[in-house]
Formats: structure tokens, sequence, C-alpha cells
């Protein structure tokens, strides 16, 4: 456990609270195609922060969040106007109101900073690119509270969201209020954008929703699980960055939590079980060896079927062009040690096994074949030429028809009828 | 204060600089679809300048071009992997790519805070009068121009060269991409460089206006040009006015206001958006809100016409009806009134006793439509064959839309009838004037 | 009118334009109940389009849609719909049983999760589709066929008096054909109203009881025996209405936007 004074536990608190909420907001902004719309809205708060400050000339957050989520919902109104019709592409629309706002935003606190320099400490600048040193208890249980809230509200809602997330339209024929649902759900990305903003920054605001359940997407396949590991990686990043920056204090918390975020994301693309990069590229080198066995031990097959009374040679097998001598030799070894090959007196014989498994390739790479020139309608999805089995792709009355029709032309590996072992 | 004195000039001239290469280069990006891409470069090249400026030493542009480079390419084909090998999300990939560099950026700026002269502020959001007061290392002439205007300039040459080399390649890639392929320009290689551009001018441009307002520069000018015309050669042109206005707006408002230039250019090229979105002509809301009221005038006009000549047709040997306004009730009073005084202003009825007469060239006008009407629904009825009590809805929303040419080509495939499916007669193309009153 | 059953389906002068661009063109047909339907026409005719305005996804520039002789209720056991495949993201986290049992949530109502009984039922749609063994896949590792059995499983669990269906035949295998359309012989025989729209023309005879050839506007519509005829089928294929086309594009070109402006209800002729 490693000690931490009370200001850090504060900041604490509070940016991990921030975590939570970010985490599974974030995953359901994602899942709408929201990503980027939040990255607008946080950067649209910027000139928000700035008129509250001069209008009310209180640096209490309160006064001052409420110009930001003012401002921010203006923005995504405004992205929703522009690109509503016609020219303007919804992606640029976001670049100019981000931008645009942005700049508002500077020009104001330029204006502010330059009338009133104690305006500088008065944290304005620490909007930028957050500034959660400062947190005060009330402000972090305040976090606290309306990230419970949120989780609620997510909880709450989840069947609906799902449904509006994964298929509007048909969310509109059951009845539900789509725009209600989207309407909500927007307000709930606006109060986290909002709500991350004293700790990681106008310019960094969206990231927290983001990274955590892009990364969370690679590690699970359903919803709610993705939620919960969002939002798990949310508290991960907060605690990491915080305390990174509680040890060296001249780090800024805010891209410190980013980067930490930056780096569960990196590590996750490599580790994750089943997208991650190492899993896909064994799982890649893996088929493509097995496919090469498959290869190898079909074309011993074939071609002692052509020829029966004659061996099969090395050369023969070289003659195909399908390795290079060296690889030819290396797979046949390979055959070798698994018992599936062995040079006999005259050439290369397949073994009992051998045999068993090279007749069940060939047989099942004909039936594709088959399968391909006969039938006109074809789900291509479903065709594996990997697999050795096609009983569980296949309707079994069809593998009937194709085998009958292979057998009739002397097609029909021998040794393969029946289901082997 | 003036933008042309001694002290303004040389910050309006970086500004310019800064907007017009920025504008020339987000023409191409905005074109492409890929604005965002320019929002993700501006943020994800951060670490890599940074890099460059620690690794240098200096303010020189190419190290830190370099590293930007460097990045730039780094956040593209991230992106790129992320989306398209990996079957992540595309703005999802892109929003953690840039935001990861850009954190790592910020970093670095702290790491490095005692070898790098750069204030985060300042990377944010730049500050255009320092550029302008930091004198280059040469004399043209005896003028020693500030070193941003130097850089600036260099860069936008390089653009220039750059778009006027590739004019035709970036047409036909922005385009259709698959066309380009198949013509032997590579898509990819060139999408590649343009992202290079991109870096490079954002690179020059980041010192002055900052690497989020650049956002603005890049994008803003091109989105306000393709509002106002659709050829290439005017979107990049009216993207350079659009950049230089932008520029002198934004330093006069900033020198009044006593702010900051880059944001104020940021916000006097919103600014322009607004202006452009609200009343450019064609595209514009507000032409296109008077274009629907014409519309809708125009076929109050044409259907109080109509219902003139068909009361006429009913009391045959013409004159005025009792109806003080014969428009069809379905459109607004203000509607019906407002047609009602704009065909008697331009004589096409006249009012007496508060009956309304159509005149001669009224009674043309009406009599026009009526024939479209009902020739449409014969067309409907022979050709849809479509059930009689289905004829007139569609008649009466075609009416207002078939012009002479078309009417008559309808004619000639119905073979000239001379009744329509009611029963009424069809009133034929032209009358001699004498004719018309019977 | 009294004593027959009102028809399942009535549209009445539809026109529906995207961008001022017609896309439907005034079209009015009763469709009986009970039957199966096929929509047939050539591509960019307007089918889905057809669909989306009956199911209320698009705001027609003019006309009206009822079903089962009302106004078509933004509700509950409205209409069973099977849409496109290529119309959601398969890419999304969840499994085949969670996309079937979004069907029974129109019943559930708001912030109740569905419970045993729901389950059930999504799992007796999938057994109907011959897709119950694949409940927990995740839906990207689905076969394109069987991501559509997944869609009409769904429509299943809604259990709707009518049905509207989007090309559910296209890109499947004969397995998957043949198993769909002993589904859609089960909803006939049960009393639902099915309507589908389909591409192709070999198994048209075969597959519906009445049929609507549509062409942006409605060439014919009826019992397959009577409509489905090579005169028809001429006039749905055979090409566009050169005017028709011409008329729309003089709209297209004159209005601003047609959804703006409205046929008056009544007027002179």
């Amino acid at each position: 456990m490693i000690p931490v004074e009370y200001n850090t536990a504060v900041v604490l608190l509070g940016t991990a609270a921030l975590g939570l909420a970010a985490g599974s907001t974030g995953s359901l902004a994602l899942l709408r195609g929201r990503a980027l719309l939040s990255d607008a809205l946080a950067h649209a708060t910027l000139p928000g922060i700035c008129l509250a400050f001069l209008l009310t000339g209180s640096r209490s957050h309160p006064a001052l969040l409420l110009g930001a989520l003012a401002t921010g919902a203006l923005g995504v109104v405004l992205v929703a106007a522009l690109s509503r019709r016609g020219r303007i592409k919804e992606d640029a629309a976001i670049g100019a109101v981000l931008a645009c706002f942005f700049g508002a935003g500077i020009a104001l606190s330029g204006a502010i900073q330059r009338r009133s320099p104690d305006a500088a400490q008065a944290g304005l600048d620490g909007f930028l690119l957050g500034q959660p040193a400062g947190m005060l208890l009330s402000e972090a249980l305040t976090i606290a509270g309306v990230a419970v809230a949120t989780l609620l509200l997510v909880a709450l809602l989840a069947k609906e969201w799902k449904l509006v997330c994964f298929d509007p339209d048909f969310a509109a024929i059951e009845g539900w209020p789509v725009r209600l649902l989207d309407l909500l759900l927007m307000l709930l990305i606006t109060t986290t954008v909002v709500l991350a903003l004293p700790a990681v920054g106008v310019v960094l605001a969206a990231a927290i929703l983001i990274i955590p359940a892009t990364a969370a997407r690679l590690w699970v396949d359903r919803l709610v699980p993705m939620l919960i590991l969002a939002s798990s990686f949310g508290v991960l990043a907060s605690v990491t960055g915080t305390l990174l920056s509680a040890r060296f204090p001249a780090l800024p918390t805010g891209p410190l939590i980013v980067l930490a975020a930056g780096c569960l994301f990196l590590i996750s693309l490599l580790v994750s079980p089943r997208r991650g990069i190492v899993a896909r590229a064994t799982a890649e080198r893996r088929r493509r060896r097995e496919r090469e066995r498959r290869r190898l031990l079909g074309t011993i097959f074939t071609e002692q079927e052509a020829a029966p009374e004659s061996p099969v040679s090395e050369g023969a097998l070289a003659r195909r062009r399908v390795w290079g001598p060296g690889r030819l030799r290396a797979h046949l070894e390979d055959a070798r040690r698994r018992g599936w090959i062995r040079w006999g007196p005259r050439g290369i014989e397949l073994t009992d096994a051998g045999r068993q498994r090279a007749a069940r390739i060939v047989r099942a790479s004909r039936i594709w074949e088959q399968y391909l020139l006969s039938q006109a309608q074809i789900d291509r999805d479903l065709i594996d030429l990997d697999a050795e089995e096609i009983g569980h792709l296949l309707p079994p009355h069809l593998v009937a028809e194709l085998e009958r029709s292979l057998a009739d032309r002397g097609l029909l590996p021998l040794g393969s009828e029946g289901s082997p072992a | 204060m003036s933008l042309l004195d001694a002290t303004s000039l040389p910050v309006l001239i970086v500004a310019a600089l800064a907007a017009s290469c920025c504008a020339l280069i987000g023409s191409f990006l905005v074109l492409r679809r890929s604005a965002l891409l320019g929002d993700a470069i501006s943020h994800g090249i951060l670490p890599g300048i940074v890099v460059g400026f620690a690794l240098s030493g200096s303010r020189e542009i190419v190290p830190m071009f370099i590293g930007a480079l460097v990045a730039a390419l780094g956040t593209t084909l991230l992106t790129d992997l992320l989306h398209r090998r990996l079957r992540i999300d595309g703005d999802a990939a892109m929003g953690v790519v840039f935001t990861t560099l850009f954190a790592l950026g910020v970093v670095l700026l702290e790491v490095y805070a005692g070898r790098v002269d750069l204030d985060p502020g300042c990377v944010l959001h730049g500050q255009v009068e320092y550029a302008a007061i930091d004198p280059a290392s040469f004399a043209i002439l005896g003028w020693t121009p500030p070193r941003g205007a130097v850089t600036l300039g260099v860069t936008l040459l390089l653009d220039l060269v750059f778009v006027l080399l590739l004019w035709k390649e970036l047409l036909i890639t922005s385009f259709d991409g698959d066309l380009a392929h198949s013509l032997g320009i590579p898509p990819g290689p060139l999408h590649l460089a343009l992202m290079g551009m991109t870096a490079l001018t954002t690179v020059a441009s980041f010192e002055a206006v900052g690497s989020i307002l650049v956002v603005a520069m890049l994008i803003v000018p091109a989105m306000v040009a393709t509002l106002l015309t659709d050829r290439l050669l005017g979107v990049l042109l009216a993207a350079q006015g659009v950049a230089l206005a932008s520029a002198g707006l934004g330093l006069w408002s900033a020198q009044r206001l006593d702010t900051s230039v880059a944001g104020m250019m940021a916000v006097s090229v919103g600014g322009l958006l607004a202006v452009a979105f609200l009343l450019a002509p064609g595209q514009g809301w507000l032409p296109r809100r008077l274009r629907r009221l014409s519309l809708a005038i125009r076929i109050a006009e044409e259907d109080l016409l109509g219902s003139l000549y068909r009361a006429e047709e009913r009391q045959a040997g013409g004159g005025g009806i009792e109806r003080p306004s014969g428009a069809p009730p379905h459109h607004p009073a203000w509607l019906r009134i407002g047609a009602g005084l704009r065909l008697r202003w331009r004589a096409e009825v006249v009012k007496s006793d508060r009956t309304l007469t159509l005149t001669q060239r009224g009674r043309g006008r009406g009599r026009r439509l009526v024939r479209r009407h009902r020739l449409w629904e014969n067309y409907l009825s022979d050709l849809l064959a479509l059930p009689a009590s289905h004829l007139h809805d569609p008649a009466h929303r075609i009416e207002h839309f078939l012009d002479e040419e078309l009417t008559r080509r309808i004619e000639e495939r119905l073979d000239g009838p001379e009744r329509d499916p009611h029963g009424r007669a069809i009133p034929a193309a032209d009358h001699e004037p004498g004719e018309e009153e019977r | 009118m009294s004593g027959a059953p009102p028809p399942a389906i009535e549209v009445h002068d539809l026109t529906v334009s995207y961008h001022a661009k017609p896309v439907l063109w005034d079209i009015d047909v009763e469709i009986p109940a009970g039957q199966l339907v096929g929509v047939v026409g050539p591509n960019g005719a307007g089918k889905s389009t057809l669909l989306r305005a009956i199911l209320g996804l698009v705001r027609p520039a003019s006309g009206w849609v009822r079903i089962d002789g009302e106004p078509r209720r933004r509700g509950r056991h409205g209409c069973g719909y099977v849409p496109q495949r290529e119309s959601v993201d398969w890419d999304f986290p969840v499994d085949v049983l969670d996309v079937v049992l979004m069907g029974t949530y129109g019943n559930l109502g708001w912030f109740r999760r569905p419970g045993r009984r729901e389950r059930e039922r999504a799992m007796h749609a999938l057994e109907q589709v011959g897709m119950q063994d694949l409940a927990r896949r995740q839906i990207a590792e689905l076969s394109g066929g069987q991501q559509q059995r997944v869609f009409l499983a769904r429509a299943l669990a809604q259990d709707a008096p009518v049905y509207l269906m989007d090309e559910p035949f296209s890109g499947v295998d004969a397995a998957t054909e043949a198993a769909i359309f002993e589904v859609l012989r089960t909803l006939r025989a049960a009393g639902r109203t099915v309507v589908v729209v389909h591409h192709d023309l070999q198994t048209v005879e075969e597959y519906f009881d009445h049929v609507l050839l549509l062409n942006l506007r409605l060439v014919a519509a009826g019992p397959i025996r009577d409509t489905f005829t090579r005169e028809n089928l001429l006039a749905t294929y055979g090409g566009r209405l050169t005017l028709l086309d011409e008329a729309a594009e003089a709209v297209r070109r004159g209005s601003v936007d047609t959804t703006a402006w409205r046929p008056p209800p009544d007027g002179a002729s």
C-alpha cells in the first residue's frame, strides 16, 4: 500500500469516480458513434467557462461548470444543425465547432488575463489541461455523487440504450422514443465531459471517455461486461495517473491519466486473448502451419492415388513447385515426426494414421469443390476450406448428395468413409 | 491603431501566411472527407515536435518537422491499422491515437521543460505576436523579416508546388479513389504525401496559431468555400479569400478587444462559416427559405388563376365570379392575399365590386395550368391505370412543375386527347388573343 | 365493406421523396390479411422505401398508411420487421440471444429486464429458425445466412400480426432459404400477414400468394395468378416510363423541399 497524503487521497477519490463514470458513458458514446462529437463538446466548453467567470466573477467550480455545460451543449446543437443537410459533412462540422469554439475560449481567456492578471491564478488556465491537484473534498464528493448517479442511470436504461445503439430503426418501430433516449445519452455524455474538465482539462476530456471504452471492447463481446470493464479501466487509469503525478509533481495530472489509459489500451491491443495482436498473430501462424501440413498430406495422397504402384518421391513433390526444396524437407520431417509418413525403401509412404487423415482432408476439399460447383446459392461466410469436418457446416443430406456425385466419378477417397476415429 | 503600422504589419503577414497555407492544404482534406484527420494530425504531431525540439535544442523548423512528420505518419498509419486490420471503429481509433499522442506530447514538454523553450499554453493556442517579432537570421535589402514569416512563406511555396505538380492526381483521388487506382494513380502514397504536407503545414503554423486553432484554419475556410462554389479551383480560391479575411478580421478584432490574435482568427473564421451557412447563395439557409417562399407564392398564384379559369368555364361566357378570393382554401390566408395582390399588380387579374376577373394574360396562365392538370390526369389514367378518384391529387401537385416542352410531349404521347378522364375539355396550347374572349 | 375484414395494410396515395427526389409515386394499395405477399421490382424501384414508409421510418410527402384498419400505432404490437442485414453494425457487443431478446423489449416496457419468460420466447424463436445451438455466439462470428436468421428470430419474438421483411433471401444459401420459407409458411398458417421484398423472380410464384409489382409507382397488385403475368412484368422491368421520370425530375428541380409542401385535401378538378 502506498501511503498517500490527504490531498492526494481527495484527488484520487475525485479522479477515480470520474474514471468510473467516464468508462460506462464512454462505452455508450462509442457504440452510438458519438466518440468524436464528445471531443468537439469538450473543446466547446472553454468559452462557457470564461463567460461564466466574466459574468459571475466567481472561480467556484459550480458556476464555471454551468457555463461549460451551456456552451458545450450549444456546440453539439451547432454540429447537428451544420451537418443536417447537404454540403457539410458531420466530421467537418465537428472539426469546425471544436476549433472555433476553442478559439473563442482562448480569445476570452486572453482578454480576461490581460485585464485582471490575477485571473491567471483563478484557474482558468487549469481548465486547458486540467489541474486536479487543488481539488477540494466537496468537489471530489460531488464528482463521486454524479458518478454514482450516472452508473444508476446506465443500469436503469441499459436495455433501452442497447436497443437504440444497435438498431435505432427497430427501436423506433417498437415504439421507443429514440430521440428522447438519444437526448438523454447526449446529456449524460455532456455531464461526464463537464465533470472531467477540472481533472483532465478541455483538450483531453473526451479521451477519458473514448480510450477506456475502446480498450474494454478488445476484451469482451457483450455490452454489460464492456460497461463494467471500461469503468474499471477508467478507474485504473485515473488512479495510476494521479499517483504518478503525486510522485512526479512536475508532470501534469490530466495528460498522465490519459497516457495511463493509452497504455492500458496498448496493452489490451497486444495481449487481449481474442482481438489482441499477439493472439491474432499466433492464431494466424498456427493456421498457416496447419494448412501447409494438410496440403502436404493431400498432395502425397493424390500422387499415390494417381499412380498406386509407383512410390512418391521427394522429387515428384518438388516438381509441384508448391514448396521450395528447403521448405519441403522441413515439412516432410515434421510430418514424419508426427507419425504420418515414413521413409520407405522406394520413397515416401503414408502411415496408417497418415493415410486416414490424408483421406479425410482430400474428401473434405473435394466435397467443398463439388459444393461450389453444384450450388448456385452459396453463403460465402459458411465455407471454411480449412475444415476437415463438414458435418457441422453443411446439412447432412447435402453432404450425402455431394459424396454420391463424387463417388460416381470415383473421386471419393478410399478409407475416408464413415466418421473418422 | 492600424493594421498596417510598423508593429501590426509583421503580425498581419505571419497570420495571413499561416491562414493561407493551412487553407490550401485543408481544402483537400475537406474535399477528401478527411477533415478530422487534420485534427488528429495537428494533435498527434505534438510529441514529434517536442522530441525534435529537445534533440536539436533550437526553434529551427527542420528537426521539429522531421519529428512531426514521423508523428504524423504514425498517427495516420496507426489509426488505419486499428481501423482496417483490427476492426476498431474508425472514430474511436482516431480518438484513441491522437489524444494519447497529445497527452504524451504534453508530458514530454514537462519532462524536457529545462531544455525546451516551449510553453504548453503557447503550444495550445499559439502566439502570432511572438512569431512576428522574432527576427530571422538574415536581411533582405536591409529589412529583417520575422522568422515566422520566412518559415511560413517557404511552407506556402512548398504547398503551392505540391498542389500544382499533383493537381490532377489530387483531383482524381479526391473524387474517386478506385477510379484513380484503375488509372494507375495510387491513392495510398498520394494520401500519405498529403498527410506529410499537412504535417509540414501544421508544424510551420502551430507556432503562430497553436495546435488546436490550426484545425480551424485547416478546415473551416474550405467548408465556407464549398458552401459558395462547386468547382475545385473555385473552392481553393474562395478558401484563400476566407483565410485572408479571417486573418485580417482576427488581428483587427484582437487589437480592439486586446486579446489573443490566434483565438480571434478562429472566431472570425467561425463567424464567416456562420454567415455563409445562413446567407450563401444557393446553399444558405436564408436563400433556401426565400426560394421556398417564392415557390409557395407561385403555387398560390397559379391555384388562384386555375380556379378563376375553371369558374369562367362553368359560367360559360366568362365574366366575374362572386367569390372574393378564388384561391383554394388550403393555402394560408396571408399567402392567398399576397398571391392576389401580386396578380393584380402584374395585371393578371382585376378586382371590381369585390370580384376578381381574369385579364387576358391571367387567363392564358390559368388555361395553361388547367391544361397541364388535365393532361397529367389523362397520363395517369391511361398509362398507370390509376382509378378516377386518384387522379386529382397527383395532378394538382405536378401541374406547377411541368414546363411547356414536357407538357407538349405528354400530349403527343397521349395522341392529343380532347377530354380529361372526368370528361372535361382540355384547353388547347395557345389561343389567338381574339379567340380568348369568345 | 360491411362484414369483410379490413385489409392488413392499407396504403393510400403514398408519395415519398428523398431530398426532393420522388422515390415512390402515389402508391395506393390494400394488402389482404393472412397472406404471403411479395414486393417485386427492379433496383431502385422503391421497394425498401415502401416498407420503411409503412413502418413510419420515412415521412411521406403525402398519403397515409393504416394497419388492421387503424392508423399505424407508434408502439407495441405494431409490425414485426426484418431489416436488410447491412443496416446494423455486426461488430456490436451482443450475442445472438441478446439480439433476439430485443424483439421482446416492446412488450416489456421501460426499465424491466427480460426474464425467464422472455428468454424462453427468444429460445423458441431461435428454434424456429434452427439457430438454438448458436444462442451464445457473438454476432460477428455468424455467416450471412445465420445473421439473416437471427433477424428473423427477433421478428418472431415480436409476435406481431403483420411482418415486413426487407430482402430476407438475399445472399443466403439454399438451406437458409428453405428454413426461412418454412418460417413464412408457419406464420401464414397462424393467420399472420407477411410482406416480403423479394428480388428473385424465379421463386415468386412458389413463395407468395399475392404480389405487388413496383417501379416508382405501383404497376400491379393482386393474387399471384392474375397479377404475376408476363405483361405486368414487362411493364415493371421494361424500363421506367420516361415521362414519369422526367416529371419527377421537374418536381425535384422546381421545388426546394417537397416534403415542406403537401397537396391539398380537396379541390376542384
